[in-house]
């Protein structure tokens, strides 16, 4: 047998190959479909999330609304309380709340001012 | 049914695993309408002209396709080279397996029929495609799967080259190498192919 003639051989047989069965492809295509839907359950299940969920995540979920509830309650109680009570209850910090710490003693702000 | 989506389409190969790992049912139909008579039969070949192993290798090579759908990259490469990349391994596993059991012989090769031509005339190509099939099977692995990618399935060096994960000079070494050798061994059958008539 020569070269040409086994390229002749070669070349027939690009055609007598089976094509896929009608029930090969079905197989294959719902292999596909189930992989699919595998893929994206989480997707799929996931509900849409209502005004309060999207209110509430815009202003960066549970730490940020505890920060800020707190926030308000302190600052609420400030503003109503009677200073006399906000003396009584800083009395026992370390610190003298009622002086002003100067960081830049020797610096006038005002005068430089442009 | 039109579908928006079959194998006839335009979109390329690595948009339809795109399209598919987003949800697209769709692009499953046009891969599976693809791909799979280009595996079915690049693994009819590599095993002797076994049909239902062939299936098995097909199913099996999709299968992993779409579950590496959702990692796939547009541009790193081509569907149809990984898949018969894929395919050429099952393909290994399983002939090597069948060559363990001494279940590789010539008888093998089934008789393939086309209804157009004469019963003569068929029967001469039938011997040819078993004797080609059976030839075939003789061939090292690497050298069966690099004739079998070039001059049956049609791929050019480079893209052969990616599929068996070599050089492109290790696969023309092995192509020429294996035609050589298939000439060596049909030489012996040539009257009884029918070639001296010819």
């Amino acid at each position: 047998m020569q070269e040409d003639e086994l390229n002749r051989l070669l070349d027939g047989a690009k055609f007598t190959a089976p094509a896929p069965s009608a029930a090969l492809l079905d197989r294959i295509l719902a292999d596909g479909l189930d992989e699919q839907q595998r893929l994206r359950p989480a997707q799929a299940l996931r509900p849409e999330p209502g005004l309060w969920a999207r209110i509430y995540g815009a202003f960066g979920g549970l730490p940020t609304v505890a920060g800020l509830c707190s926030a308000t309650v302190v600052g609420l109680a400030v503003g109503y309380t009677d200073p006399m009570t906000i003396d009584y209850l800083t009395g026992g910090l370390p610190i003298d709340v009622s002086e002003a710490i100067d960081l830049f003693p020797s610096t006038d702000f005002l005068a430089t001012e442009g | 049914m039109k579908m928006a989506l079959d194998a006839d389409t335009d979109t390329s190969d690595e948009a339809l695993m795109v399209l598919y790992a987003n949800g697209d049912r769709h692009a499953a139909l046009a891969l599976t309408q693809r791909i799979t008579p280009r595996v079915m039969g690049y693994a009819y070949r590599l095993l002797s002209g076994d049909r239902a192993e062939a299936e098995d290798v097909a199913q099996e090579t999709m299968l992993r396709l779409w579950r590496m759908a959702p990692e796939w990259r547009q541009g790193e490469a081509k569907v149809a080279t990984w898949a018969y990349r894929v395919a050429t391994n099952l393909c290994t596993d399983r002939f090597r397996s069948r060559r363990r059991q001494g279940r590789v012989a010539l008888d093998d090769a089934p008789d393939v029929a086309d209804p157009a031509v004469s019963a003569d005339t068929r029967l001469v190509e039938a011997d040819r495609t078993n004797a080609l099939q059976a030839a075939l099977a003789e061939l090292p692995d690497r050298q069966r799967q690099a004739v079998v990618l070039r001059h049956i399935e049609g791929l050019s060096n480079p893209e052969i080259a990616d599929v068996m994960e070599l050089g492109v000079e290790a696969v023309e070494s092995l192509t020429a190498r294996g035609k050589r050798a298939l000439v060596a061994i049909l030489s012996g059958r040539k009257a009884e192919l029918g070639y001296e008539d010819d």
